[in-house]
């Protein structure tokens, strides 16, 4: 007996207008700000704009037929402007990552949080096509959870966004593949 | 921006200014304390709304850490001078509206079963950083006594208004007291902008300085964000110690926005966002990228 929660079935697909319902009844927050903004995006305008807009990556994250968890990225390009020229960094931006309220701290039986199979899948689907990428995510500075987790999966530089967000980054590259 | 420094000081950041490296110990306070080599400090008493006793802080004017360090020169009248000196700032008017407002942050803590964020992060970071991390009520004892405990409760300015004063009066004695007669010291106030795993970029009015995040995690302080104080020293035998400390930012300039982070992308789906950055977060960004990649993981989720 490890005491954890038998392996969740999960599954994820892009979203599609099928998964409206889902959506609108989709609960992440628990009343801290930051919850609250990825609650109202994703109960609001994130099905919507990905169904708009190729360039938008909607994931659902699904177990069975419940909803456990949306992710999103997009590729975004990072200009700096050094006076006579311009410098471009470009980056696959990860979106959002929201987690049913019932499944945020539940592990499975390896001991792997639902979060971090989530992330890793994210991370993954965002690096699909290339060989190495630079991926970003803006967090609210109170968000301690999703701060460390982001910095457990790779995501380990911070610079200031505003004054309640940071943005992190983080150098990713797939491993070569073993020849035998 | 202005930045300054925390007023007050644990008897463990004394110690760690006295002796480098060495480990906290009452008795070596209590030496400090028997040469007149410190101040008396202040005391705190923690007692929830309904007047249940939660415990004591006690806390020693920032003074203290330069008489700790005269003493290790061997300068024994500068460090009971500065001492003294403490003392009397303790005695302060405007000591004493800290204090108070260290006991009311510190009585709402114990009503309030959700911890603030601040202390719910300094407690994380020091957890790992420090065997004083166990003990959780004296993690909260030191949280209390940094001014990002209870500044924000600053309705009418009257705490700004003390530690700006104190702050002054530290300075004025340490111009008296010919304090820059020790060997070459240095305090850099600045305000953490940037930070990786390895480094972290301090923001000072004039200068912005690098240093080891392993020196702000210790300390409870690795967060974008955070002011701090670098206390820097050339050591007599070679090397030199930082020693990283929290800081008071009083006014801080509102970082420029680029945009809501919720703003998508809103053109040609085949087409990235552009975001405008600034050339130092570009310069950062672009040195980490010459650090070991992160390999991308397998999804341990399959695709339906």
């Amino acid at each position: 007996m490890t005491g954890h929660a038998p392996p969740p079935e999960l599954s994820f697909r892009r979203a599609s207008g099928h998964d409206a319902q889902r959506f609108e009844h989709f609960r992440c927050s628990r009343g801290a700000f930051y919850e609250d903004e990825v609650e109202q995006f994703v109960c609001g305008v994130a099905l919507e704009h990905a169904l708009e807009f190729a360039g938008y990556n909607l994931l659902v994250f699904l177990e069975g037929e419940r909803l456990v968890a949306v992710a999103g990225h997009h590729r975004e390009n990072l200009l700096a402007n050094h006076g006579d020229r311009t410098q471009l960094i470009m980056t696959t931006r990860l979106q959002v990552l929201a987690l049913a309220t019932e499944d945020q701290g539940r592990h499975c039986s390896d001991g792997r949080r639902v979060s971090a199979l989530v992330l890793d899948t994210l991370i993954n689907d965002a690096l699909v096509g290339y060989e190495g990428d630079v991926l970003t995510a803006i967090v609210a500075r109170e968000n301690l959870c999703c701060l460390a987790l982001l910095e457990r999966h790779g995501l380990r530089s911070q610079v200031e966004y505003d004054a309640l967000h940071v943005r992190l980054s983080g150098h990713f590259k797939r491993k070569p593949p073993i020849v035998k | 921006m202005r930045v300054l420094e925390e007023p007050f000081m644990t008897r463990e950041a004394i110690l760690a200014v006295l002796g480098p490296g060495r480990p906290a110990s009452e008795a070596r306070f209590r030496t400090l304390r028997h040469n007149h080599y410190a101040s008396r400090g202040l005391r705190a008493d923690l007692r929830s709304p309904l007047g249940r006793v939660l415990g004591q802080a006690h806390f020693y004017s920032s003074l203290n850490a330069d008489a700790a360090r005269a003493a290790r020169f061997g300068e024994r009248r500068l460090a009971q001078g500065l001492a003294d000196q403490a003392q009397e700032i303790e005695r302060s008017h405007q000591a004493e509206v800290l204090r108070e407002a260290v006991e009311v942050c510190g009585s709402r803590l114990g009503a309030d079963p959700d911890p603030p964020v601040s202390l719910q992060r300094y407690l994380r970071a020091r957890a790992r950083a420090s065997w004083r991390g166990l003990d959780q009520h004296a993690m909260t004892r030191e949280w209390l006594i940094h001014s990002g405990a209870w500044l924000s409760e600053d309705e009418h300015g009257d705490l700004a208004e003390a530690i700006v004063e104190l702050a002054r009066r530290m300075s004025e004695t340490r111009a008296r007291l010919h304090c820059d007669a020790l060997p070459p010291v240095s305090t850099f106030f600045g305000i953490v902008r940037r930070m990786d795993a390895v480094a972290a970029e301090v923001q000072g009015e004039a200068e912005t300085r690098l240093l080891p995040r392993e020196d702000l995690d210790r300390q409870g302080l690795a967060m974008v964000g955070q002011a701090v104080t670098l206390l820097c020293e050339s050591l007599p035998a070679g090397g030199s110690l930082v020693l990283a400390l929290p800081a008071v930012v009083l006014e801080a300039p509102e970082p420029s926005i680029a945009r809501s982070p919720w703003d998508l992308p809103d053109g040609d789906g085949a087409m990235a966002v552009s975001t405008p950055i600034d050339a130092a977060d570009q310069a950062w960004l672009t040195h980490g990228l010459a650090r070991e990649p992160t390999a991308v993981p397998l999804a341990p989720i399959q695709k339906a």
